[in-house]
């Protein structure tokens, strides 16, 4: 059994004034001590889905549909007080901006103690671990009695990394861990998390909107749009020969270093607005091989090879579509053979 | 940077701000048309000659300028001049009334705050819920109604009808206790401050429940407290962890908070006759007993003034981002 | 619907204004009707504006002449009747007539304060938040001193100084009551002067004032009217505190000064007919302007929805 399952979750977020529809559908799963990255541009769901695993939703959003599985307990269904034993110990979160989810009137030693404190731990016992912790992130242990705002802001991820390391979970969950620093430290952060999987095992899932780091760190990869998976795979199959025309696009709008010069595309529109839920194919509107049918019905998410399935209906005609991809202006109107 | 340096800057500022209090203050009373000496010449106590002999010893023909350089060096040796009315030194009539005052104001403000924090986080935490909504409403009718008004009805209802508490003063002038009870230390002083401090701390609980309503549901919805929940910190750890962010604004407004509850004990001591300083300082600006006014109502903006700087410095030791201001 | 007598055209931009002001005004009364409490505030606030307006004609009697039985003897504390639906003072005045005639007080004192704390508050606010460094820290230091004030001793002492009439009560209330507004606008002041359109506009060559009246001001205008609203609440509760301990203008009547009155006679025993009309009408009138400020205080801060 994986050690996280999503089956056919939906997420909606009510408001007084409007339903927004952030999930629809998703089904993936996380096998143990491997790295699913999840993919795709802003408001795409990744987040939700993110903190939806971590039974962190806040209160206007709800699973409506579905369940997530990790480890055997069933978390979309489960209460606060029960997911309290699974939190931090099984699985833990590192979030986007350290700066804001750090405890602000609190040092470094005192959000340490306090998460220690939560699950039974001892004082002395967590400085203990926060030490051998902070020296695994290269943290110099001063930064123990700072506050956040007095560190850089490549410290205080590296901190949050320790302090989410603090009892070894089998599951990290991390969303856009790299974006916001400088590429040094994105370096030794993915360098730190690629020594953890391989020694220690650590599951991972990764959320990113940056291909580059997500090629490196995992061996699975989904790509979300609209709240929907359009294609999952092994990452390196995925990014070589994509399947679906929105990893197409998106695998063009990163630059390669095997071709230098080619330009780099940037996919003409926006998603869309998801307080509806849209009939076809969410991607419908800026597919340059979009037809009548992408319009009407939604296409299922079939397997094109062991382990690998797409959410399109011409995945049949992937390598001819792969070609027409790369041709200069395909990807400026949307609309193309 | 640091506190000591950040405390540093904040008293000097203080220190300013008492020196402008005072000169400001100084050249409002002497403004006051009449001096004590025409009320006296009104009442025929006085003869012209007499008047001009009294506003000599009373150093009240001298210029401005020469008045307010006595007057500093005065109340730097803490003599606060004499009352005109009573004939007595100023610190002999205010002391007793401010420790009125005090015994007063001091419980209302207390309670006033403790209350607010208590039933603020109350409905804070059940945003969204209908009894939060409800809620949201009821409190503002206190923070409505006029606090002058809720005493003289309190006084013709819990007083006048029922008899459960006496009508004014701070204490009887003959109280013989008989149930056992009321021979316990104090009991005629704390019969009399029950109806005046209900009647504060209506008046008063309104606004720091407000503040500490609203900003405990923004706290509430911040990143860190996503991570919290996320750590697996029990929902009395949360609850813990948002009042302690939440509370940095009410604690800000409870230096203003004082500011208006000198206003509001005023109107209170009027109303249940309590023998303090608000009603001295009423009383004694009718009188033109400008030393006494004088004295009164500086002491209440430096009260005020040194609360500020206070909050200013536990708000800096509480959270550390203000001290590089 | 054509207009024959119209020498305009239908579509001329004037006539579309005007349309837009006519929606925006019908906008600001929806937004007040939104909710039951808003619909109540408002509902009691207009019907205290329609009796001030209308006192002179619906008074029942002259609110200070004294009434006199058949006897001759001054109707003195006498409970609610038919001929008196509040009962009478201990001086012989009809309680309801006088209640009709406070509402023009409050009317007064509330608008006119407010207007006064509006343009003091409002351009300290944004002087200060605009210019920064010595400016600021002055206007600041000023703000301070004002917030140093306990209100109620210095509008004591200030009238005792210039006299109990209304105008230097109105006076007195303006002169600290601007300083929360002051605080208030400077804070948003500093923050919409580091953006974008602020900068645009310096780089266009606007001069301060310019920027300061033509660009910032607007932005910070909900803000202002919202406190604005409440400030018109809290300056009849201040109008009335100032009355109650008998500093109040002799010649108005004023539901501060009635509770005053009804206090230095000792009647507050047992005249509740004449002490819980003032107190209500005046909790009424603040409790409304809470409730309908609170309405557009939600568009302000979209989070407190």
């Amino acid at each position: 059994m994986a050690l996280l399952e999503l089956d056919d979750v939906s997420i909606v977020y009510r408001t007084r004034e409007a339903s927004v529809f952030a999930v629809n559908g998703i089904s993936l799963s996380l096998e143990a001590g491997s790295a699913l990255g999840l993919v795709g541009e802003s408001g795409c769901g990744k987040s939700t889905l993110a903190l939806a695993t971590l039974g962190l939703l806040p209160r206007l959003a709800d699973v409506s549909h579905g369940t997530i599985r990790f480890d055997g307990h069933t978390v979309s269904t489960m209460t606060d007080a029960d997911l309290r034993a699974l939190r931090w110990r099984r699985m833990a979160y590192v979030p986007q901006s350290a700066l804001a989810s750090l405890v602000p009137v609190h040092s470094i030693r005192r959000q340490f103690r306090d998460t220690a404190a939560a699950h039974g731990m001892r004082g002395a016992e967590a400085d203990k671990c926060a030490l051998e912790l902070l020296r695994r992130v290269e943290l110099d242990p001063v930064v123990l009695d700072r506050f956040p705002h007095e560190m850089s802001g490549g410290m205080r991820q590296r901190a949050i990394i320790a302090l989410a390391l603090l009892f070894r979970p089998p599951l990290l969950v991390a969303d856009e861990p790299t974006t916001g620093v400088d590429v040094i430290v994105q370096r030794q952060i993915v360098n730190l998390l690629v020594d953890l999987r391989r020694n220690e095992g650590l599951s991972l899932l990764f959320i990113s909107h940056d291909i580059g780091v997500v090629a490196e760190l995992c061996d699975r990869v989904a790509v979300l749009y609209a709240g929907e998976v359009m294609e999952e795979g092994p990452t390196a199959e995925v990014l070589a020969s994509p399947s679906h025309p929105y990893t197409m696009g998106l695998a063009q709008s990163f630059p390669d270093i095997r071709t230098p010069d080619r330009p780099l595309v940037s996919i003409a529109g926006h998603p869309p607005r998801l307080t509806e839920r849209p009939k076809g194919c969410p991607f419908v509107s800026r597919c340059p091989f979009a037809r009548d049918v992408c319009r009407t019905d939604k296409p299922a998410r079939t397997s094109v090879a062991a382990g690998r399935s797409v959410a399109c209906h011409f995945a049949d005609e992937a390598p001819r579509m792969r070609e027409t991809a790369m041709r200069a202006g395909v990807w400026d109107t949307g609309v193309a053979a | 940077m640091g506190f000591l340096s950040y405390a540093g800057r904040r008293a000097a500022h203080t220190a300013v701000t008492l020196i402008l209090l005072l000169v400001f203050m100084f050249v409002l009373f002497r403004l006051i048309p009449g001096d004590p000496t025409t009320l006296l010449l009104g009442t025929g106590e006085l003869t012209l000659e007499a008047q001009q002999r009294l506003r000599a010893q009373w150093g009240l023909d001298q210029s401005m300028l020469e008045q307010f350089v006595a007057y500093c060096r005065n109340l730097l040796s803490g003599e606060l001049g004499l009352s005109f009315y009573y004939r007595r030194p100023v610190t002999e009539v205010i002391a007793p009334m401010l420790v009125n005052t005090l015994i007063l104001m001091v419980p209302v403000v207390v309670f006033a705050i403790g209350a607010g924090i208590a039933i603020g986080t109350w409905l804070g935490w059940r945003r969204g819920e209908r009894v939060e909504e409800l809620g949201a409403v009821l409190v503002l009718i206190p923070r409505a109604l006029p606090v002058f008004w809720t005493g003289i009805v309190f006084l013709s209802l819990f007083a006048y009808k029922l008899q459960w508490f006496p009508i004014g003063g701070i204490r009887e002038a003959f109280f013989y206790p008989e149930a056992w009870y009321q021979f316990l230390p104090y009991y005629d002083v704390l019969r009399h401050l029950v109806l005046p401090i209900a009647t504060g701390v209506l008046a008063s609980m309104a606004d720091p429940l407000m503040i500490m309503r609203t900003s405990l549901i923004e706290v509430r919805d911040e990143e860190f407290m996503v991570l919290a929940r996320a750590r697996g910190l029990t929902t009395r750890s949360l609850q813990r962890l948002a009042r302690r962010s939440a509370f940095l604004p009410v604690l800000t407004y409870s230096a203003i908070m004082v500011g208006f509850a000198f206003g509001g004990q005023v109107l209170l001591e009027v109303v249940f006759t309590w023998p303090g300083m608000g009603r001295l300082m009423v009383n004694s600006v009718t009188q033109r007993d400008y030393p006494v006014a004088q004295a009164a109502f500086f002491l209440m903006a430096a009260v005020v003034v040194m609360l500020n700087l206070l909050v200013d410095l536990l708000y800096g030791w509480l959270d550390p981002r203000i001290r590089h201001e | 619907m054509s207009d024959a007598s119209s020498t305009l055209p239908r579509t001329s931009s004037f006539d579309l204004r005007i349309r837009a002001q006519a929606r925006r005004a019908y906008d600001f009364i929806r937004i007040a009707f939104e909710s039951w409490s808003g619909a109540f505030g408002m509902m009691v606030l207009f019907l205290i504006v329609v009796v001030a307006v209308i006192s002179p004609w619906i008074v029942p009697y002259d609110p200070i002449a004294n009434h006199f039985d058949a006897a001759g003897q001054l109707k003195r504390l006498e409970p609610p009747s038919t001929t008196h639906w509040l009962g009478t003072t201990y001086y012989g005045l009809d309680v309801l007539s006088q209640m009709i005639d406070g509402t023009r007080i409050v009317l007064v004192v509330g608008i006119t304060c407010a207007f006064f704390i509006a343009i003091i508050g409002t351009n300290v606010g944004l002087i200060a938040g605009y210019y920064g460094g010595r400016i600021d820290a002055a206007l600041m230091r000023i703000t301070g001193l004002a917030f140093g004030i306990p209100f109620i001793p210095f509008a004591v002492v200030l009238v005792a100084l210039l006299g109990p009439s209304l105008w230097n009560m109105i006076l007195t209330i303006s002169l600290l009551m601007w300083r929360t507004t002051a605080r208030v606008i400077r804070s948003q002041v500093l923050s919409l002067r580091e953006r974008g359109f602020v900068k645009a506009a310096k780089i266009a060559g606007a001069s301060d004032l310019r920027i300061i009246y033509v660009h910032i001001f607007p932005n910070v205008l909900p803000m202002t009217l919202l406190y604005v609203a409440f400030d018109i609440a809290w300056a009849v509760l201040a109008e009335a505190s100032i009355s109650f301990l008998g500093f109040g203008d002799p010649n108005q009547v004023s539901w501060g000064q009635m509770l005053y009155l009804a206090y230095v006679s000792g009647s507050i025993r047992q005249a509740w007919w004449w002490t819980i009309p003032p107190g209500l009408g005046l909790s009424l009138f603040v409790i409304s302007v809470f409730l309908v400020g609170r309405q557009y205080e939600k568009l302000a801060s979209p989070r407190l929805r």
